[in-house]
């Protein structure tokens, strides 16, 4: 059972998000900014966070800035996603520690690729088609 | 033989499943507080109360007034409807917990014996909140003896500030104290409910105050711990910022502040930290 | 009893009106301590001057200094208060960037215009923050407005921004703004997925 940590204010794109993360098998978390994802990522073990860049409260930058700060929540592999404009911030995503980087609207496929990928392959347990 | 009249709903005013979860989302941003599919009814039922009450045609007329009235007053009032008031001794006792085990420990490692430590209870309404931290740490705190503890309790409404200080009680709201507590610190009252004892009511200073004031005024400053539950689901975004603010104002650098049970520092400001105890979630202001 | 009663004087004859901390104005420039500071920018606010909170704005680093020059702009209210935060807008500085679309939210209905123009912008990210701030204003106008860009916006993200606050405020006359933003978009599986879920809630 793979648990996903979904970190959004669009609720929208979490239910987006979601949707196709659970016809893949996972266990989808939301929170809608950064420091409501924050609480759930030290309380839960995740195996793969979905953090957006532009949120209120706390961006994403600074989540995974926090989250590798602590000693507590363990060393989830983190995916930042953004829109195109701002792909500059590749690089600095990849610096303060993402695993990877999505851009804007997500595609299924892709989605699902790069989540497999992160969770080193199918999960074990997934629903019957 | 009883004759029971049910209420009917008219039908324009039925909620629908679609209706729910529109509303549903909008309560959860705006207060933080979400509603499950079980609690339907709860929200179903006051959702027409309050259209029955300002002559609403439909749910989704009633709810653009709740979106767009530029005084917030219906929104306010909703969540007035929507939100349970119920105050007792010992409420959200984990965090009452969480005090004695893990703040106060914490607050406490670079203080002497005979220092004093201030806590702020905002709003304490009748009293409940103040005295119940004051019980809580005389019989759970190890080091209670080796302070001195100062409780300020503070709340807008007079006339709870008249009772609070009265500090009498029914026994619905002891409910959740030991007998033996209840002796050591009350005593009964000849119409049959109890009043905490005098040592113990002249110790806790209460004020009126209104909490958005506070950031002006001097006094109020310098508390390790402040409790402010239920008070901040009931302001709009800005007016939470502001309150926030003054909270934070009113700690000390590494100072803790615990809201209630349902409300979340995460949707109000990011001056706080987050800090994750066995007992329970607490946010902080940086030691600066 | 280890229970002291608090010295807090709540209303002290020798504290200044209100018990207002002494103001010091030269704590802004002289980078006094934070609380100095949110004491001056607080009497900035009082005072209504928006020049001076718009100057801070930039270069201020403490977070209760931000936030409080952030909620003094907001309260104020405005076209021109409005100014400097949808300057911060454009920066690179995440954390001002989403604390001055919390402010721009809190702003009402004064801003309406400003937002609207905020919402041609070339921008594809400034007019992404535009949508968000219109879905945190209260205003009858929203959904109009919404269906006004959505009908010629490029962008796929700032549709889908659009789409999501039609989802929460848009009646069943924007059915057929919905559609057509799907039938603009054909190789978009999530603004599908968006302007359908946004079909069905608004029913």
């Amino acid at each position: 059972m793979r648990n996903v940590l979904v970190i959004d204010d669009s609720s929208t794109t979490r239910l987006y998000y979601r949707d196709n993360l659970a016809r893949l098998g996972f266990v989808v978390r939301e929170a809608i900014n950064g420091i409501e994802g924050l609480e759930l990522a030290v309380q839960d073990r995740f195996d793969l966070i979905l953090v957006d860049l532009n949120m209120p409260k706390m961006d994403g930058y600074t989540f995974l800035d926090q989250l590798r700060r602590r000693s507590e929540a363990p060393t989830a592999p983190v995916v930042m996603i953004s829109t195109l404009a701002r792909e500059a911030g590749r690089a600095k995503a990849l610096a303060v520690g993402a695993n990877g980087y999505l851009v804007k609207p997500v595609n299924p496929d892709e989605l699902a690729a790069y989540c497999r990928l992160m969770t080193g392959g199918a999960p074990a347990t997934g629903p019957s088609t | 033989m009883l004759s029971v009249r049910l209420p009917i709903i008219p039908e324009r005013l039925l909620i629908s499943d679609d209706d729910f979860l529109r509303f549903r989302d909008f309560f959860y941003r705006k207060t933080g507080i979400m509603f499950s599919e079980g609690k339907r009814y709860f929200v179903d039922k006051r959702l027409q109360d309050r259209m029955i009450e300002v002559n609403a045609t439909s749910f989704r007329e009633y709810f653009n007034t709740v979106c767009f009235q530029a005084s917030g007053r219906e929104l306010q009032l909703l969540v007035n409807a929507m939100t349970v008031n119920e105050t007792y001794f010992y409420r959200e006792e984990y965090q009452l917990k969480c005090l004695s085990q893990s703040i106060l420990p914490e607050v406490t490692r670079g203080l002497r014996p005979g220092d004093t430590i201030k806590i702020w209870s905002m709003p304490c309404s009748t009293g409940e909140e103040p005295y119940s931290i004051a019980l809580y740490l005389l019989e759970h705190w190890n080091r209670v003896d080796d302070f001195n503890i100062e409780i300020v309790a503070s709340d807008i409404d007079t006339e709870a500030l008249r009772k609070a200080r009265l500090g009498v009680f029914s026994d619905r709201a002891l409910q959740y104290l030991s007998p033996g507590t209840i002796e050591k610190y009350m005593r009964p009252t000849a119409q049959g409910q109890h009043q905490i004892i005098d040592e113990l009511r002249g110790s806790i200073k209460f004020t009126q105050l209104n909490l958005m004031e506070a950031i002006e005024n001097r006094a109020y400053r310098g508390f390790s711990v402040v409790f402010c539950r239920n008070l901040l689901i009931y302001f709009d975004d800005l007016s939470r910022r502001e309150a926030a603010a003054a909270i934070f104002a009113a700690l000390d650098p590494g100072g803790f502040v615990c809201l209630g049970h349902s409300e979340s520092m995460s949707r109000i400001s990011s001056l706080f930290e987050m800090r994750k105890f066995p007992e329970a979630i607490i946010y902080q202001k940086p030691a600066g | 009893m280890p229970l002291v009663q608090s010295k807090l004087v709540a209303d002290d004859p020798a504290a200044p009106v209100g018990g207002r901390p002494d103001l010091d104005p030269a704590a802004m420039s002289t980078g006094g301590a934070p609380e100095a500071r949110v004491a001056s920018i607080r009497e900035m606010a009082r005072r209504g001057d928006v020049d001076a909170l718009a100057q801070h704005l930039a270069s201020e680093r403490d977070p209760a200094a931000r936030e409080a020059l952030l909620t003094g702009l907001a309260r104020l209210g405005g076209a021109e208060a409005a100014r400097p935060l949808i300057s911060a807008l454009r920066g690179d500085d995440a954390a001002l960037r989403n604390g001055a679309i919390e402010a721009l939210q809190s702003m009402g209905e004064s801003i309406l215009g400003e937002i609207e123009t905020l919402l041609r912008d070339r921008d594809v990210d400034v007019r992404i923050y535009a949508v968000n701030v219109l879905q945190g204003l209260r205003s009858p106008h929203m959904s109009e407005i919404a269906r006004r860009r959505l009908a010629v916006d490029a962008d796929v993200n700032v549709c889908a921004a659009l789409v999501e606050l039609l989802a929460q405020v848009g009646g069943p006359d924007t059915a057929d703004d919905l559609q057509s933003v799907i039938d603009r978009f054909p190789e978009a599986p999530f603004l599908a997925f968006a302007a359908r879920a946004a079909l069905q809630r608004i029913g």
